[in-house]
């Protein structure tokens, strides 16, 4: 797991390697666009510090992300247990480079967006997350 | 932590409990991992992160009492020890001064020590109090469920549903009536209350018609409800008999059932306002059961209505003046007002206040009741006699038989008064 990034977590669903499924979902490797992005008329996307959303810890991740399993842990978790808490990264959760192609932009102190450095096309920017997928391990200590 | 933290208003923290609400009961329904739970969640990423740290907390406390009562405790009570009690009475203390995150707190930390279905009544309680009557309803129904024989929680169920989903509510009275038989007589009554607010909506002779199915039932119950510990819900049935039998035009029955209940409650303004009503233009004890639920501080329009008629009838102007202007500052339809103005422009014009305020309380009157042509001759009166305002003016007055029906029309069936 690369350790030069910022330390990233995200509820995602997990295929049969134990890695995150890409998918352009709210629990997958990926943005749905029109909710997490917009693109422009040409198809790219637009640079206004949205993306992927995700947390400097599983603590951090919205009360309904959290696996309900982990309800021991934080009371009132409503995640679906179909979901896991994944992580890549070792640095500070800051704005850094992030991957090939990708960026972390915080907006708040616990929320962060994974997002395109460049204006590239929507195909381009979810091919960049994809590529991270066998960085990223479950991680729900 | 104030009662107001809780208030209802901001839109993003209301979606955000909703959300978390329907997240409960497709938990409930082993549904919390289909299609549409994924769209709950989905749905409820943006308004979360809107929200202060305080309603993700709240939000999070709600979340795990949901929790809590979604798996089948049995009712049972941990023991309890002198901490617990000593939080548990804090808790109390703490409900009674409003502070609803500290007493959710203390429930959360040591309600393991009561019985869970009055954990449950104190949670829906606060709930309902802090304006969101359908997350109340989920924890009263817990209760209800864990100690069926209590019928104070059923009757809680049943009030909350009315503030928010009367489709809801009547199905639960109907199930109520259907099978009173078995049902506790205090939980037949609320039922029936439930029932009697719908029959305002229906059109007669139906109405009627369920009236008088409502009235029996109404009977058989009263005996069983003991007065000494039930007592709103036993003059909530006399209170429903009374209106029902004055309905139906049966008004020595009527008066029999306000007198009853005011014999236990001389101070319930209400069944004065009730009685007041029934016998106004007939008993001169009307005005006074009026003019006490005026000095009780009745939150309804009638007292004050059915006083300004009796004031102007008797020449009583500064009184008429004075029960009009609190008449118009209450809820009322725009007839109601209309005659109110009306009394006023005559009580101002006979008390010699300038013409132009008379004027414009006439002016008033007609505005808002259009069809209202006794303010439209008595304002022309006005207007013929004010080149020489000391002459008596001859005013066009209701008659007391004539208020008490425009006003027990206007009232149909109001439980309140």
């Amino acid at each position: 797991m690369p350790t030069d990034r910022p330390k990233v977590y995200r509820a995602m669903k997990k295929d049969a390697d134990d890695k995150p499924t890409v998918a352009q979902t709210a629990t997958g490797l990926g943005v749905r666009s029109g909710t997490d992005i917009i693109t422009d008329a040409a198809g790219n996307v637009v640079l206004d510090a949205n993306g992927m959303s995700v947390a400097p810890g599983w603590r951090n991740l919205e009360l309904h992300r959290i696996p309900k399993r982990l309800g021991s842990i934080i009371p009132g978790a409503r995640g679906s247990d179909n979901t896991h808490c994944f992580t890549t990264g070792g640095g500070a959760f800051q704005r850094d480079p992030f991957a090939r192609g990708l960026e972390l932009i915080p907006d708040a102190a616990h929320h962060a967006a994974v997002a395109p450095i460049a204006a590239v096309p929507l195909a381009e920017y979810e091919a960049d997350l994809a590529a991270t997928r066998l960085d990223w391990v479950i991680d729900e200590a | 932590m104030t009662p107001h933290s809780h208030a209802p208003g901001n839109s993003n923290y209301r979606q955000v409990l909703r959300g978390y609400l329907r997240l409960h009961q497709l938990t409930v329904e082993r549904r919390d991992e289909s299609v549409e739970a994924d769209a709950v969640r989905d749905a409820l990423d943006l308004p979360w992160h809107a929200l202060t740290v305080a309603e993700k907390e709240r939000v999070q406390g709600l979340s795990a009492d949901l929790f809590e009562i979604s798996e089948p405790t049995g009712g049972v009570a941990q023991g309890t020890n002198p901490q617990a009690q000593k939080n548990l009475t804090e808790a109390l203390e703490a409900k009674q001064r409003g502070e609803w995150e500290r007493t959710l707190e203390l429930l959360r930390r040591w309600g393991k020590h009561i019985a869970p279905a009055l954990v449950s009544y104190l949670r829906g309680g606060i709930w309902v109090k802090a304006g969101y009557p359908e997350i109340g309803v989920v924890f009263y129904e817990h209760a209800a469920k864990l100690d069926p024989d209590n019928a104070n929680y059923a009757g809680l169920v049943l009030n909350a549903l009315e503030s928010y989903d009367l489709r809801r509510a009547l199905e639960m009275s109907n199930r109520i009536l259907e099978t009173r038989e078995t049902q506790q007589p205090s939980l037949v009554v609320l039922a029936a209350g439930v029932a009697f607010g719908a029959i305002r909506e229906i059109v007669e002779p139906d109405a009627i018609v369920a009236l008088r199915a409502l009235i029996p039932i109404l009977e058989d119950a009263l005996p069983g409800v003991l007065v000494d510990e039930m007592r709103s819900v036993y003059l909530m049935a006399l209170m429903l008999l009374a209106l029902s039998h004055e309905h139906l035009g049966e008004t020595g029955a009527a008066f029999d059932y306000y007198s009853m209940g005011l014999r236990i409650e001389p101070s319930h303004d209400a069944l004065l306002t009730g009685r007041g009503i029934l016998t106004y233009g007939k008993s001169p004890q009307s005005p006074s059961d009026l003019e006490q639920a005026v000095k009780l501080g009745s939150p309804l329009v009638w007292p004050y209505f059915f006083l300004a008629h009796h004031y102007i009838a008797n020449n009583r102007y500064e009184d008429c003046r004075r029960m009009c202007e609190k008449g118009l500052a209450m809820t009322a339809s725009l007839a109601v007002h209309s005659q109110l103005s009306e009394w006023l422009a005559i009580a101002e014009a006979e008390l010699g206040f300038p013409s132009g305020r008379v004027r414009a309380a006439f002016e008033q009157a007609l505005r808002l009741d259009p069809s209202n042509d006794t303010a439209r001759r008595n304002l022309d009166t006005f207007e013929r006699a004010s080149p020489r305002p000391t002459v008596p003016k001859t005013w066009e007055k209701r008659s007391e038989s004539n208020v008490r029906v425009f006003g027990q029309a206007e009232r149909r069936l109001q439980l309140a008064a």
